[in-house]
């Protein structure tokens, strides 16, 4: 009688110890892997950003290079 | 500043400033670009991939990511730079380097429509008798790649395309000067690659709204870009646009100039906002 009681004690110490592990230890997952990835509304602005201006100013020196037409 | 020029991708590349090492690392990615990219070269695999239209064809890493930059690129031009206007260019008679071509008598073929593209990593999917073309993006990714390469401050220009590291004075067509703070410039336009066909004149801006040779009020175009590739899309959207483009561009903040063929300067507010700011921080 005592070593079944020691059993089954044993088997529920084990299980409580393994669930309480799953959801404290940082190793394990708590929910389903899923990739990294950036969210959709980040992207969305990155790609949006395509056309993203440059400065001009006034010229204060002699030209350095030229550009012709394509 | 020495300057540093060889010919590629049709065009005189003019590198100033950079050490030898980088001269060469700049000379090989333009003529490794041109082998992928060019519709005159035979083997090139641009060539590749439009012989296999119609069904899947695995393509290079570069070939792939290139596609992709040019159909944002559509997508953020509301399709007016697209990259499936090959045909189109044939079709007016752009079937050589430009160099090469001479008048032809032939009237200029039928335009295709431009079509959907299907990219899935390295597989790409174009349907039968399209044709694309690159040069939209290609040469202006190869500028902005070519300048990353310079250790120090100077500049990459092709043809109308100029990135530049530091601050450089530029010379734009039409003989004005503007200092060039940060990001790239890009002139596009309709009086250097020309050429008749059939007593008409033809040039290498299509509009694929009709698959023919855009027509504009605008001459040249000169759009200030965060880099070379935003600023050739700007200049070439700004053109194709015609009357809208200098509101266009302006909505989207891109400082842009428009000369008119008798060499009119219309600068969009951008433009004009850009040179009074850089003014008043002096």
């Amino acid at each position: 009688m005592a070593k079944a009681v020691f059993g089954i004690a044993g088997a529920l110490i084990f299980g409580a110890a393994m669930v309480f592990a799953r959801h404290s230890y940082a190793g394990h997952p708590k929910r389903p892997a899923t990739a990294l990835a950036a969210p959709a509304r980040f992207v969305s602005i990155v790609r949006r950003d395509l056309l993203q201006a440059g400065i001009v100013a006034p010229a204060h020196a002699p030209p350095g290079a030229a550009t012709a037409v394509s | 500043m020495s300057d540093h020029r060889f010919e590629a991708m049709g065009c005189e590349i003019v590198v100033g400033g950079g050490t030898p090492v980088e001269h060469l690392a700049i000379e090989r990615l333009f003529h490794e670009r041109d082998l992928v990219f060019s519709r005159f070269i035979p083997k090139s695999e641009l060539n590749g991939v439009n012989a296999s239209a119609g069904r899947l064809v695995f393509v290079s890493q570069l070939f792939a990511d290139t596609l992709r930059v040019a159909l944002r690129a559509a997508d953020e031009t509301e399709g007016l730079v697209e990259p499936t206007i090959g045909a189109a260019l044939e079709a007016a008679g752009y079937t050589r380097d430009f160099s090469l071509l001479a008048p032809d008598p032939q009237p200029p073929g039928r335009p295709p429509a431009a079509s959907p593209v299907l990219v899935l990593g390295r597989l790409v999917g174009l349907r039968p008798g399209v044709t694309l073309d690159l040069n939209g993006v290609v040469k202006s990714l190869a500028v902005d790649d070519a300048v990353a390469l310079l250790s120090d401050d100077g500049f990459v220009s092709a043809g109308g395309d100029l990135a530049a590291r530091g601050e450089l004075t530029v010379e734009l067509p039409g003989g004005e000067a503007v200092s060039l703070r940060r990001g790239a410039l890009a002139t596009s336009g309709n009086t250097e690659r020309r050429w008749l066909r059939a007593g008409r004149v033809q040039h290498h801006l299509i509009d694929p709204r009709t698959g023919l040779p855009a027509t504009s009020p605008w001459a040249q175009v000169t759009a200030c870009g965060a880099n070379c590739l935003a600023a050739d899309i700007a200049a070439k959207a700004g053109f194709l646009l015609g009357e809208r483009g200098p509101d266009w561009l302006d909505e989207r903040g891109i400082p842009a100039r428009f000369l008119t063929g008798d060499g009119a300067v219309t600068p969009n507010s951008a433009w004009r906002r850009s040179m009074r700011e850089a003014l008043a921080c002096i």
